[in-house]
């Protein structure tokens, strides 16, 4: 006899009723609009995106358990800035800020800095509000809240996911030197920025 | 004169009855389990949300035809259907899946009901305020934020949890008018959405390492935490 279990029987349930739902004008224009406007808000200057692989690469350089409490502990602050952005709670040298985190990362995996967890966890948290905080300024008014904010979210997550992707190389020689080499570049990015900020 | 009027129940109806009541738990499977015996999840499927499911599509089914603007799937996926159920369900399922205690399970669905039954109630001063989203949106982050911490879950917290998961989804809850049958129907439907929603996601079997899942679901949960904090910003800015 075959055995049905609770969590079949939920799926069965929710399946058949999601199924059966009335038929809408669908508005996803709306809701892409505010996606996509989050996803691309991450991407759309060179200084976050360096930073935000900074954060996945310096992870992968210090090991377990920063490979993967740095980009846990990112996004927290981070919407912790944009909130701050969101209300309007004033804080100067925004720029210089993340500016200064392509900088100071950057120059962490150059030099195979090995930070203690919780100060390296301290870095990457003053770092995150000022990137949080220029995305929550800039937030458009019209956006669909909870798309915006998942698209945003989800960006700032997969580029930290792709730093850790380029982190592994460390275990051969050759992509040791890469991975010194990306942290290097991004330094010189920072730099550029900080130029421009100042 | 006093007369005693004693109701015969037909035997089978009465033996149906009874074990609709008693503290076996269907499991859904030919073999039924006591609560004493090792359910591996907090969730189990009880014949009580059953027959709630079978009170909300029979009177459903018999009200008078009317044009419905919320039906028997809106109610049952209210919970799931909008951001306001989904983040505080997520959070508090990614704590809950920490809590495997089964004889959990009946004081979890009472108090989800019981927190439910208060955010219904808390509904009518709260419609159109900027405080009905907050509610929901402050609860997921604060279980987002506990989730993402890699906090324990101990028996009265979880039971607190989904008091307070109830209350959240309670206090967004649609229904189709403020009458009685309405406010019952709405309420056992987002009762049975919710339990059958938090059962998959607790019973959820792990995928890869335990070391992996776990640091998969906190990195879920801080995304959860920050769209939740992101979301609440949005809300304070149009109350300003």
């Amino acid at each position: 006899m075959p055995t049905r279990t609770p969590a079949f029987f939920s799926a069965v349930l929710i399946s058949a009723l999601l199924i059966s739902s009335s038929a809408f004008a669908h508005t996803d224009g709306v809701a892409q609009s505010g996606f996509w406007s989050g996803l691309s808000h991450p991407i759309s200057g060179w200084d976050h995106v360096a930073a935000m692989v900074a954060v996945g690469l310096w992870g992968a350089f210090l090991g377990q358990p920063a490979i993967w409490l740095l980009p846990v502990v990112f996004p927290m602050v981070m919407a912790l800035g944009s909130a701050f952005g969101v209300i309007g709670i004033p804080i100067g040298g925004i720029e210089i800020g993340i500016a200064l985190s392509a900088v100071v990362l950057g120059t962490a995996i150059l030099l195979q800095l090995r930070a203690p967890f919780w100060l390296a966890a301290i870095i990457v948290g003053i770092f995150a509000i000022f990137h949080g905080y220029a995305h929550g300024a800039e937030l458009p008014e019209a956006a669909n809240p909870l798309a915006f904010a998942v698209g945003f979210v989800v960006a700032t997550g997969l580029l930290h996911l792709a730093g850790i992707g380029l982190g592994t190389f460390i275990r051969w020689p050759a992509g040791r030197v890469g991975v010194r080499a990306t942290g290097g570049a991004i330094a010189l990015i920072g730099v550029a920025y900080l130029t421009g900020a100042i | 004169m006093c007369v005693s009027v004693q109701v015969m129940w037909p035997p089978h109806l009465r033996a149906r009855c009874s074990r609709a009541f008693s503290e076996e738990v269907d499991t859904g499977s030919w073999q039924k389990m006591r609560p004493n015996q090792n359910a591996g999840a907090l969730i189990r499927f009880h014949r009580i949300e059953k027959l709630t499911l079978a009170f909300v599509i029979l009177t459903s089914t018999f009200q008078t035809a009317t044009a419905h603007q919320i039906g028997l799937a809106e109610q049952v996926l209210q919970p799931v259907s909008g951001a306001l159920g989904l983040l505080p369900l997520l959070t508090a399922a990614l704590l809950l899946r920490r809590q495997t205690d089964p004889s959990l399970t009946r004081p979890a669905a009472l108090a989800l009901a019981v927190g439910l039954a208060i955010g219904l109630c808390l509904r009518t001063w709260l419609t159109g305020t900027p405080l009905q989203p907050a509610v929901p949106l402050s609860i997921a982050a604060a279980f987002g934020l506990a989730a993402a911490a890699g906090l324990a879950v101990p028996s009265l917290a979880a039971l607190i949890i989904c008091a307070l998961l109830g209350l959240s989804l309670g206090a967004n809850l649609h229904s189709e008018t403020n009458e009685l049958i309405d406010l019952a129907q709405s309420l056992a439907g987002a009762w049975v959405g919710t339990l059958a929603a938090l059962q998959i996601a607790v019973t959820l079997p792990q995928a890869g390492s335990r070391q992996w899942q776990a640091i998969g679901e906190r990195i879920i949960a801080s995304w959860s935490l920050a769209i939740a904090t992101i979301m609440l910003a949005m809300t304070a800015r149009s109350m300003m």
